[in-house]
C-alpha cells in the first residue's frame, strides 16, 4: 500500500533527488566533523604516548611510534621537577586550593546574593541586578595598571588573600544563574519555612540552597574550570615560588624543551582533574554555558 | 483538667514564643538586618573594587608624572595614542611598512572579523548539521566542547607542537601542499588559525541550544514545502535564532577589546607582529620594572578604545535587533 502510495506521488521524483542530495551533504559534513574532532584529539593523543617516552627515545626521532620503554615514572618524576624554586607537586596543590577556595567564595557569595536580589524587595534591588548585566556586557579595558596599584595599596599582591579578594567578586555569571535559579522557586516555601518558625538565615541555608541545589553544582563545576585554567590572577598577584600550575607549566615549557615527554606529563596532570569533571558533568556543564549564553 | 489547662497554656506558651520575638523586632527590621548581613561583604568588595579600579584609571590616564604617588594633569598620554597612529616609522618586520601602532589595531580587529565572519558562520552550519540525526552528533558536540575545558596553556601548546620543528605535522602539511613553512602562515594567521579551531565549540553548543527551541512544526513545515538544506537554514534557522547569533556577534566584537592570551601564549618568541591592544596592557602591566608614565599611557590607550568601541558595540547590537524583531527561541 505504502509502496503504490509513493509510486502515484506526483513529487516523487523531486523528493528522490532531495533525499540524494540530503545524504551526499550529510556524508560530506559527517567526514568534516570527523576530520574537525580528530583535529581536537589528535594532539592530546600525541602528547599522552609520547609522555610515556623516554627523553631519549623521542629525541632520537622516534615522534609518531609507540613507546620503545614505558616510561611510566615520567609523571612521578615531573612532579619534583622545578621551575624557580617551587616544584610542579607544590603548583598542583596551589592550584587545588586556588580552584576550591575561589569556587567556594565566588559560588557562596553569588548564592547570597542573588537569592536576597531575588526573593527581598529593598530599594537598590533593581540597581544591583542592572550593574551585574553591564559589568558583563560592557568590556571596559586600561584598568589593569589601576587594580594592580589597588592590591599594592590594600597589600594584597605577592599574596594569596589577594586571589581570594579577586575571585570573591560576585557580581557576574554566577549571580545571573543562581538569580534566576531562586526566581523560579516558589515563594510558598519561604512562607512555608516562616510558619515553622524558621528564621531568615535557617530558611536560606536549610530550604532554599537545597533547592537550588542543580544550578548551584552546575556554577561551582565552571567555576572550578574557570579559576583552574586561570592565567591573569595567580600570574599577576601570587609570589613567584607558589605559582598555579596554568602559570607555572608556562615557564616549565619554555625552560624543558631539551625534555619534551616531560613537559607533555606536566601538561596532562594539568588536564586530567578538569576533564574528570567534564567527563562527570559534560550534560550539566553544556545546559549552564547554553544557560549564561542566553543571558547576554 | 488540671493537666488539659496546663497543657493549654504550654501550648499558649510556645505559640506566642514568636510573638514576643517579633514584638521586640519587627519583620521589616528582620529582613532588613538580614539583607544588610547577606550583601555587606559582596557590595562593599564591589564597590570598593569598582570606584578603586576605575577612577584610579581615570586618574593615571590624566596623570603625565613620571614618579609615583605623584599627579600632574596632563592629555599628552592621549595625544600620544594619534602620534604613535600617524607615525612614518614603520615597523621593521612589517611587509606592507605599517607603523606597530596601526599594526596593534589591525590584528585586534582581526579577531572581530574572524570571529563574526568565519567562526560564526562555521559554527552555526555545524550545529545545524548536528542537529539532523547526525551520526554520533552527542559526542562531537561533546569533542567540540573540549577547548572550553582544558587548560590554555595546554591548548596552545598542543596546537604549537604541530608546527614545532623538527616533529610539527602541521608544518609537514603545509610543505606538502606547496607553502613554504617557514614563511607562512605568519605568526599571526596561526593564532587566528587556533582562534577559529579553539573556538567553535563554545558557539556550537550555543547555536545547538537556540535550534534545539525552534518549535518541531516549523521544521515540519519547511518539509512539506519540499524545502532543501538550503532554504530551511536560511528561512527557518536563522531568522528563529537572530538573538543569540546577535549575542555572539556583540561577543566576536568584545574580543577586539579584550583578547590577548591566545598571542601572548602562542607566540612566546615573536610576539611583536601578533600585539592586541589588550596583550600592550598585559605585557606593561604584568612587568614589575615597568615606569609609572609607561603605566599612564597604556591605561590611557585601553580606555581610549573602550570610549570609541563600546557605542559601536552597543549601536551593531540595536540595529541588529531590529532585524527579526519579535522572533527568537
Amino acid at each position: 500500500m505504502k509502496d503504490l502510495n509513493e509510486s502515484y506521488h506526483p513529487h516523487n521524483h523531486i523528493r528522490k533527488k532531495i533525499n540524494y542530495g540530503y545524504h551526499i551533504t550529510k556524508w560530506i559534513v559527517f567526514l568534516v566533523f570527523l576530520v574537525y574532532g580528530l583535529s581536537l584529539l589528535f594532539p592530546f593523543l600525541w602528547m599522552t604516548i609520547n609522555a610515556f617516552k623516554t627523553t631519549g627515545d623521542f629525541s632520537g626521532g622516534n615522534y609518531f611510534g609507540w613507546p620503545k620503554e614505558f616510561a611510566g615514572k615520567n609523571f612521578i618524576e615531573v612532579m619534583s621537577m622545578k621551575v624557580g624554586n617551587e616544584t610542579i607537586a607544590i603548583m598542583f596543590l596551589m592550584s587545588v586550593i586556588t580552584t576550591i577556595g575561589g569556587t567556594l567564595l565566588n559560588v557562596g557569595l553569588s548564592a547570597c546574593v542573588a537569592y536576597v536580589v531575588a526573593k527581598y524587595k529593598f530599594p537598590g534591588r533593581g540597581f544591583l541586578y542592572g550593574v551585574a548585566i553591564f559589568s558583563m556586557v560592557v568590556p571596559i579595558v586600561g584598568t589593569l595598571p589601576s587594580q594592580i596599584n589597588m592590591m599594592q595599596t590594600f597589600h594584597l599582591d605577592n599574596s594569596l588573600l589577594g586571589v581570594f579578594f579577586l575571585y570573591s567578586s560576585c557580581f557576574g555569571f554566577n549571580f545571573i544563574l543562581l538569580y534566576s535559579a531562586f526566581s523560579s522557586i516558589s515563594n510558598s516555601y519561604m512562607e512555608a519555612a516562616s510558619v515553622d518558625c524558621a528564621g531568615r538565615f535557617k530558611t536560606f541555608f536549610k530550604v532554599m540552597l537545597p533547592m537550588a541545589k542543580g544550578p548551584i553544582i552546575a556554577a561551582s563545576i565552571l567555576t572550578a574550570i574557570g579559576y583552574w585554567n586561570d592565567y591573569q590572577t595567580p600570574f599577576l598577584y601570587l609570589p613567584d615560588d607558589y605559582q598555579t600550575l596554568a602559570v607555572g607549566l608556562q615557564k616549565f615549557q619554555s625552560e624543558n624543551q631539551a625534555s619534551y615527554p616531560m613537559v607533555f606529563a606536566s601538561m596532562l596532570i594539568s588536564i586530567v582533574p578538569v576533564l574528570i569533571l567534564y567527563v562527570c558533568f559534560q550534560k550539566r556543564i553544556i545546559e549552564s554555558t547554553n544557560a549564561g549564553g542566553l543571558k547576554g | 483538667m488540671n493537666d488539659i489547662s496546663v497543657a493549654l497554656n504550654n501550648d499558649q506558651f510556645t505559640r506566642e514564643k514568636p510573638r514576643i520575638h517579633s514584638r521586640r523586632f519587627s519583620k521589616k527590621t528582620l529582613d532588613a538586618i538580614f539583607i544588610i548581613v547577606m550583601l555587606a561583604y559582596p557590595v562593599l568588595q564591589f564597590v570598593i573594587t569598582w570606584a578603586f579600579v576605575n577612577f584610579g584609571a581615570l586618574s593615571m590616564a590624566f596623570n603625565g608624572s613620571e614618579y609615583y604617588d605623584d599627579f600632574q594633569f596632563t592629555l599628552y598620554n592621549f595625544e600620544k595614542i594619534f602620534t604613535d597612529l600617524f607615525s612614518t616609522v614603520p615597523d621593521q618586520a612589517n611587509f606592507l611598512g605599517l607603523n606597530p601602532a596601526t599594526i596593534v589595531l589591525l590584528n585586534s580587529l582581526g579577531y572581530c572579523l574572524i570571529t563574526i565572519f568565519i567562526s560564526l558562520p562555521l559554527s552555526l552550519l555545524f550545529s545545524y548539521f548536528l542537529r539532523k540525526n547526525m551520526l554520533l552528533a552527542n559526542v562531537f558536540r561533546a569533542i567540540f566542547f573540549l577547548p572550553n575545558i582544558i587548560p590554555i596553556v595546554a591548548l596552545t601548546f598542543a596546537f604549537r607542537m604541530s608546527y614545532t620543528t623538527p616533529f610539527g605535522y602541521l608544518a609537514d602539511m603545509f610543505e606538502a601542499m606547496g607553502i613554504n613553512s617557514a614563511k607562512y602562515p605568519t605568526s599571526q594567521m596561526l593564532v587566528y588559525l587556533y582562534c577559529i579551531w579553539a573556538g567553535l565549540g563554545y558557539n556550537i553548543i550555543l547555536f545547538s541550544g537556540a535550534i534545539g527551541r525552534i518549535p518541531k512544526e516549523l521544521f515540519e513545515s519547511a518539509e512539506l514545502d519540499h524545502a532543501g538544506y538550503f532554504k530551511e537554514f536560511f528561512h527557518v534557522v536563522i531568522p528563529c535564532i537572530w538573538p543569540t547569533i546577535v549575542t555572539l556577534v556583540v561577543v566576536g566584537m568584545t574580543n577586539v577589546l579584550t583578547l590577548y592570551m591566545h598571542p601572548y601564549l602562542l607566540t612566546n618568541y615573536d610576539r611583536s607582529s601578533t600585539y592586541t591592544i589588550a596583550l600592550s596592557i598585559f605585557q606593561t602591566a604584568g612587568n614589575d620594572g615597568a615606569m609609572p608614565n609607561e603605566l599612564h599611557q597604556v591605561t590611557a590607550y585601553g580606555l581610549f578604545f573602550s570610549v570609541i568601541w563600546a557605542p559601536i558595540i552597543l549601536l551593531v547590537r540595536h540595529l541588529m535587533s531590529k532585524k527579526y524583531e519579535g522572533i527568537g527561541y
